[in-house]
């Protein structure tokens, strides 16, 4: 493309400035700190400590608390035996290797060729194809027993077959009231903090708590450290859509300059206190140029008045997350409390003020003709409910941003997210069917309730999620 | 959508803080630094400000560079990206960005042409796009970053950010050469 009017504004920085900052560098020290080692002798004796009671602990956990001193130290030797014995038993008749009893804490997963999952019952009513596959006969038998030598019996939820499906907590109700029919009852949502839900894909748990066949949750999986540690791999990232708000005011007004930082300040119910920003205090701000602290530009001084759905709703619990979270996060302190200590975050960040400056639309009124009769206040619409009203309306951009899915693609527009669903690809093959239905345009197109704020894919995104699906591309961390 | 399969990077962006030649970095880095903090701010002002920060800060922090973590450019201007952002949050609590260059500086002759330039000519253009958009044209034109690269930075796809970048320059380009150089409301 023809664009060297941008290149050709690339000048050389000055020279001087250059060597200034270079001998300022040079000047600082630039022998990183020696980091202590052990020595070799010393390196070797801790490693075979550590190796030492990681194996005497799962040799007890495996065998049992033990008897006598010499069944203790038998027990490592008896567990090595009897897994080589059957990795050579799978291997000399040709058969899938099944990985040897490691016990409780590893997953059990079977191999989608020739054996359906430990428990197969629901497995196969999530996949009608998974019976013509794997023969009738699998999928009728319900729970498989664990034959000698193979995996542990699964326990706790996973005995029961279910599909589990871990959820970002903000999002459960998305996710519930688009899991309808005959999924219901085959997929268990597990409520997950968004600080953490990446652990339970990535980490290691406990049979109790098992690790979810997959993800749904507005953050992205590539960044995070315990997938990082853990060298995760073959998961697959798709999108389920966006969820995003729309403020409108009446015609009658022009749209004013709005902020993220502005909207939290105006609209949250504890904010920082300006004399000392690590305390909250109840809201004190009453007009929209009472939220800006100098500007050549400032807001109109009109009462902040913003209309939208009942807080305690979940289209008010979406539309407070989405107003407030970015302009919260503006605060590092406040931003710091969403991994450090999520509760507390939520009470900062996703409470709105009930003081009167933000209001349920009263039952029977419509919303234009309240705009219309308040033209200083905004209105909260979802994306398809502006739509049908934008010839009495005018969008309100935030930072300068429109309510437009172009914005929402690229991540720009504040008041929006993304939905991904994260596929852990090793867990269950029978899932297929399930993603298949989640991120096919069929699920929008014959439903007339979709969620509220939830904006589908349009036709180039869906296409591109249908391809990664297909193609089973995974993430790379 | 992330969706990454490309042959990792064996340049210089792949060793560790101990093997960095500090020296190279430096001559190669500096001005693509300099050069995107001018495109993001739209002007001369506070550059070299930044750029120093910029250095100074990977300079301390360099001894936590991790070669599996992200390439070295990646890094770095990540680096950049924190400062500006720090740079405009600590300048103005509310203001955006962008609004920093309508602000006059001082009346000498120097600035004058300087908001005479094409620079500024840019910024005027451009001060009416989304946060995200002008990023794009800073790491590509003032950073001379790759699409690969921009997309890590930006949390965006590659392909997402190719058409983006093919958008933007051609609604700039007519913009540009266009008759008249009037900023239209999105």
């Amino acid at each position: 493309m023809n664009d060297d009017f941008l290149h050709r504004m690339r000048k050389a920085p000055p020279p001087g400035f250059l060597e200034e900052l270079k001998a300022r560098l040079d000047r600082q020290p630039n022998v990183p700190p020696e980091r202590k080692r052990l020595g070799f002798g010393r390196g070797m004796i801790v490693g075979f400590l550590i190796a030492g009671v990681a194996f005497a602990t799962a040799s007890v956990s495996l065998t049992g608390w033990p008897t006598s001193a010499s069944q203790f130290f038998g027990a490592p030797l008896e567990y090595l035996t009897q897994a080589f014995q059957h990795r050579n038993d799978s291997a000399a008749d040709g058969s899938h290797t099944k990985p040897a009893q490691l016990g409780p804490w590893f997953p059990v997963h079977a191999n989608p060729q020739t054996e359906p999952p430990p428990s197969t019952a629901s497995a196969a009513a999530l996949d009608s194809n998974a019976a013509s596959t794997n023969g009738p006969s699998a999928a009728a038998s319900g729970p498989q027993a664990a034959p000698s030598g193979a995996f542990a019996k699964p326990t706790g939820p996973l005995a029961g077959g279910q599909f589990q499906l871990g959820v970002q907590r903000e999002i459960h109700s998305f996710v519930q009231s688009s899991l309808k029919g005959s999924w219901a009852g085959s997929v268990k949502l597990v409520d997950l903090p968004a600080n953490d839900i990446f652990v339970s894909l990535c980490g290691y748990n406990n049979i109790s708590s098992p690790r979810p066949d997959a993800l749904i949750t507005s953050r992205r999986i590539a960044a995070e450290p315990s997938c990082k540690r853990a060298h995760a791999h073959q998961i697959v990232e798709l999108k389920l859509g966006y969820q995003a708000i729309v403020l409108a005011r009446s015609k009658l007004y022009a749209p004013m300059y709005i902020s993220p930082r502005m909207l939290y300040l105006a609209l949250a119910e504890r904010v920082p206190d300006p004399a000392d920003p690590n305390r909250l205090i109840d809201n004190p701000y009453t007009t929209w140029s009472s939220t800006w602290k100098e500007s050549s530009a400032a807001p109109p001084d009109d009462r902040i008045q913003v209309y939208g759905p009942a807080p305690s709703s979940p289209a008010g619990r979406l539309a407070a997350q989405l107003l407030l979270e970015a302009g919260c996060n503006t605060f590092p302190r406040l931003a710091a409390l969403r991994d450090s200590n999520y509760p507390e975050y939520e009470n900062a960040c996703h409470q709105l003020r009930s003081d009167g400056h933000y209001s349920e639309t009263p039952q029977g009124n419509d919303m234009t003709e309240m705009l219309n009769i308040n033209p200083t206040a905004l209105g909260i619409f979802t994306l398809r409910g502006f739509q049908v009203q934008k010839n009495r309306l005018n969008a309100n951009p935030v930072s300068d941003v429109m309510p437009e899915y172009v914005f929402l693609g690229s991540e720009s527009y504040p008041l929006s997210r993304t939905l991904y669903l994260y596929w852990a690809v090793y867990s269950n093959d029978w899932t297929r069917s399930l993603f298949d239905y989640l991120i096919s345009p069929s699920f929008y197109e014959t439903r007339y309730d979709l969620p509220w704020g939830f904006v589908a894919l349009d036709e180039a995104e869906s296409a591109m999620n249908r391809a990664n699906f297909e193609a089973r591309k995974y993430v790379q961390f | 959508m992330i969706v990454q399969n490309t042959v990792p990077d064996r340049s210089m962006d792949a060793l560790s803080s101990e093997e960095l030649d500090w020296d190279a970095l430096y001559a190669d880095l500096a001005p693509r630094v300099f050069n995107y903090f001018r495109y993001r701010l739209g002007r001369e002002t506070d550059v070299e400000e930044l750029t120093s920060r910029t250095f100074e800060r990977a300079w301390r922090a360099r001894t936590q560079y991790r070669r599996d973590l992200a390439g070295f450019s990646t890094w770095l201007f990540k680096i950049a990206q924190n400062v500006g952002t720090d740079y405009a949050n600590t300048w103005r609590t509310h203001l955006p960005l962008e609004v920093a260059h309508e602000i006059a500086i001082d009346d000498s002759p120097a600035s004058h042409a300087e908001r005479r330039s094409d620079l500024a000519r840019l910024a005027a253009l451009t001060a009416t796009l989304p946060a995200r958009e002008r990023e794009l044209i800073a790491l590509k034109y003032g950073a001379s970053l790759n699409n690969r690269l921009i997309a890590e930075l930006t949390g965006l796809s590659e392909s997402n950010v190719g058409t983006l970048l093919h958008r933007l320059v051609k609604t700039l380009r007519t913009q540009w050469y266009g008759p008249a150089a009037s900023i239209r409301d999105e």
